[in-house]
C-alpha cells in the first residue's frame, strides 16, 4: 500500500480523494473548484503600495481566485486584489496556491478504490510568517468546501490525507487596527 | 576577514548533488515523500522567528538598516513534482527583497533518483550570508530527509498550521444575498436534472424545487437554502432563497453569506450550461457577486 501522509491536523499536507464520477467530463471538478472559492469570505488588508518615491496605505481585497492550469488541473490561489487591475497582475500577488488533478498512479488509484477516480489536492505554494501559515483560515476554509463539494455530488467519497474539516473557532477575529 | 567570509558563503552556497533513496516509481510515491520532506523542513524554518531587512546595498551608518528590518517570510513554491523553490526574507512594496532562494530539484534517472540543491540567490554583508544558519539548516533538513525516504514527522508542519488557525485575522467581509431569480425555457425536468449537479449537500428534493444545506458543521450547520420552480406559458422561474437572520457574529454571519452567495453562483451556472440564454432578473444587492470572484 501507498504511503500517503495523514497528519489530519496540517493546512498544508495533500488530500486525495476517491470520487465515483457519473460523467465522462471533467465539468463536476470546475463546478466544485469554484464553488469553493466563491464560498470563503474575503478580507480587506490595507497595505503599503508604491506611490511616487514614497509608498501609501492601499485597501486590498485578499479572497480566492480560480484559474486552469497544465501541469494542475485546477488552481486557486488567495490573492490580495487592487480595484481596477487585471486578474494577471492579482493573481501574482498571492499567499497561497491551491492545485488538483486527476491523480493517474497506481498508488493513488489503489488507495481511491476500484471504480474511483482518484483526485489530488496539493498546496503547491505557501508563506510562512512569525512561525504560522499565512491566510491559514482561508486555506483551511477551501479545503473544507472543496471536500464537501465533492461529497455533496458523492456521498460515498473516500477522502484521505491532510485537513478538511473547519470549526468557527478556527477563525479569531483581530482587533480593529491589528493588521 | 571579508574575504574568508566570502569564502564561508561560497562553500555554504556551492550546488550540492546527491542520489537519494526515495521510493519509485518517483511520481507515484517518491514525490510524495519529496514534497512532506519539504514542508517539513521549510516549516521547521518557519518557526524559527527570524528577522531580515528590506534594505540593500552598503549602509555604512547602520540607521536605514535598523529600519528596515521585519519578521522574515518563508516562502515555498513547487513546480511540477520535482521542483521547489524555498525563499527566505520580507516582501517590499517594490517586490521581494530575498535573504536567500534555495531551489530543490529531483532528477529520476537510471542511476537512481538525484536530489540537485542549489541556492540562485542570496544577500551578502560584509561577506557573511545573511541568516546563515537557516539556510544550513534548511538544506541539512531537505538532503537529510530525502536521504531517509520515508515520510517525515509532521510536528513542524501541524505546527505552522495550528498557528495560522489561532493567529487573529481580519474581520471577514459579510456579502448581501438576499435571493436572485432565474429565468429560463428549458422544462422543469430538466432543470431537476441540472439542479443535481449543484455542489451542495441536497437536505431534500420534490417536484417544485430542492432544499440544500450550506454546510455541515458549525455556523452553516442548519442553515438552509432552496431553490422554486414556477411556470408560466413561456418559461419556467427558477427562485434561489436562503432565509437567514444575522446572529450578529461577524465570522458566522460572513461565513454563511459566502456560502449562500456560492450557491446561487452554482445554481447560475449549472443553469447556463443548458442555457446559454437564461436571464437573471434579479441582482443580488452585496458588494460581491459570485460571478465578479472568477479571477482567470
Amino acid at each position: 500500500m501507498t504511503a500517503f501522509p495523514a497528519l489530519t491536523d496540517s493546512i498544508l499536507g495533500p488530500i486525495l480523494i476517491g470520487f465515483t464520477a457519473t460523467r465522462q467530463d471533467t465539468q463536476f471538478i470546475d463546478d466544485v473548484w469554484r464553488t469553493a472559492a466563491d464560498s470563503v469570505p474575503a478580507t480587506l488588508p490595507v497595505l503599503n503600495v508604491q506611490a511616487g518615491k514614497g509608498t501609501q496605505p492601499l485597501k486590498h481585497q485578499r479572497r480566492v481566485l480560480t484559474a486552469q492550469g497544465t501541469e494542475y488541473l485546477k488552481l486557486a490561489q488567495l490573492c490580495d486584489i487592487r480595484s481596477q487591475e487585471s486578474s494577471e497582475e492579482s493573481w501574482s500577488r498571492w499567499r497561497w496556491m491551491v492545485a488538483a488533478k486527476i491523480a493517474p498512479d497506481d498508488g493513488s488509484r489503489e488507495l481511491a478504490g476500484r471504480g474511483r477516480t482518484p483526485i489530488r489536492i496539493d498546496v503547491t505554494s505557501y508563506r510562512l510568517q512569525a512561525g504560522a501559515v499565512v491566510g491559514a483560515q482561508q486555506l483551511a476554509l477551501f479545503r473544507h468546501f472543496v471536500v464537501t463539494g465533492f461529497r455533496a455530488l458523492d456521498p460515498g467519497l473516500v477522502v484521505f490525507g491532510a485537513q478538511h474539516g473547519w470549526q468557527d473557532s478556527w477563525w479569531p477575529v483581530a482587533h480593529k487596527g491589528d493588521q | 576577514m571579508g574575504i574568508s567570509n566570502k569564502l564561508a558563503t561560497k562553500i555554504r552556497t556551492a550546488a550540492k548533488s546527491e542520489v537519494v533513496s526515495l521510493p519509485r516509481p518517483y511520481e507515484d510515491a517518491g514525490a510524495v515523500v519529496a514534497a512532506a520532506v519539504v514542508r517539513a523542513a521549510s516549516s521547521t524554518i518557519g518557526q524559527l522567528r527570524l528577522t531580515s531587512y528590506t534594505a540593500r546595498g552598503k549602509d555604512f551608518l547602520g540607521v536605514r538598516q535598523s529600519r528596515s528590518t521585519y519578521i522574515s517570510v518563508v516562502s515555498v513554491s513547487q513546480r511540477g513534482q520535482s521542483t521547489w523553490s524555498v525563499s527566505l526574507g520580507v516582501q517590499t512594496v517594490s517586490g521581494w527583497a530575498f535573504d536567500w532562494q534555495v531551489k530543490v530539484v529531483l532528477v529520476d534517472g537510471a542511476t537512481g533518483i538525484t536530489a540537485n540543491i542549489t541556492t540562485p540567490a542570496a544577500l551578502t554583508r560584509d561577506g557573511t550570508l545573511a541568516n546563515k544558519s537557516a539556510h544550513g539548516e534548511l538544506r541539512d533538513l531537505v538532503l537529510t530527509g530525502l536521504r531517509a525516504g520515508s515520510l517525515p514527522g509532521g510536528g513542524a508542519e501541524v505546527a505552522v498550521s495550528k498557528a495560522g488557525l489561532a493567529s487573529r485575522q481580519l474581520e471577514p467581509v459579510r456579502e448581501q444575498a438576499p435571493g436572485r431569480t432565474l429565468r429560463t425555457r428549458l422544462r422543469s425536468g430538466e432543470i431537476l436534472s441540472a439542479l443535481a449537479l449543484v455542489p451542495f449537500p441536497v437536505q431534500d428534493r420534490h417536484p417544485g424545487g430542492v432544499r440544500w444545506r450550506l454546510g455541515e458543521s458549525g455556523a452553516l450547520a442548519g442553515c438552509v437554502a432552496q431553490v422554486s420552480i414556477t411556470a408560466d406559458d413561456a418559461a419556467r422561474s427558477i427562485e434561489v432563497h436562503c432565509p437567514v437572520q444575522p446572529s450578529g457574529d461577524a465570522v458566522a454571519d460572513a461565513l454563511v453569506a459566502a456560502r449562500a452567495s456560492a450557491l446561487f453562483g452554482a445554481v447560475e451556472r449549472v443553469m447556463r450550461r443548458l442555457d446559454p440564454g437564461i436571464e437573471r432578473t434579479t441582482e443580488p444587492a452585496g458588494t460581491l457577486t459570485a460571478d465578479g470572484r472568477q479571477g482567470r
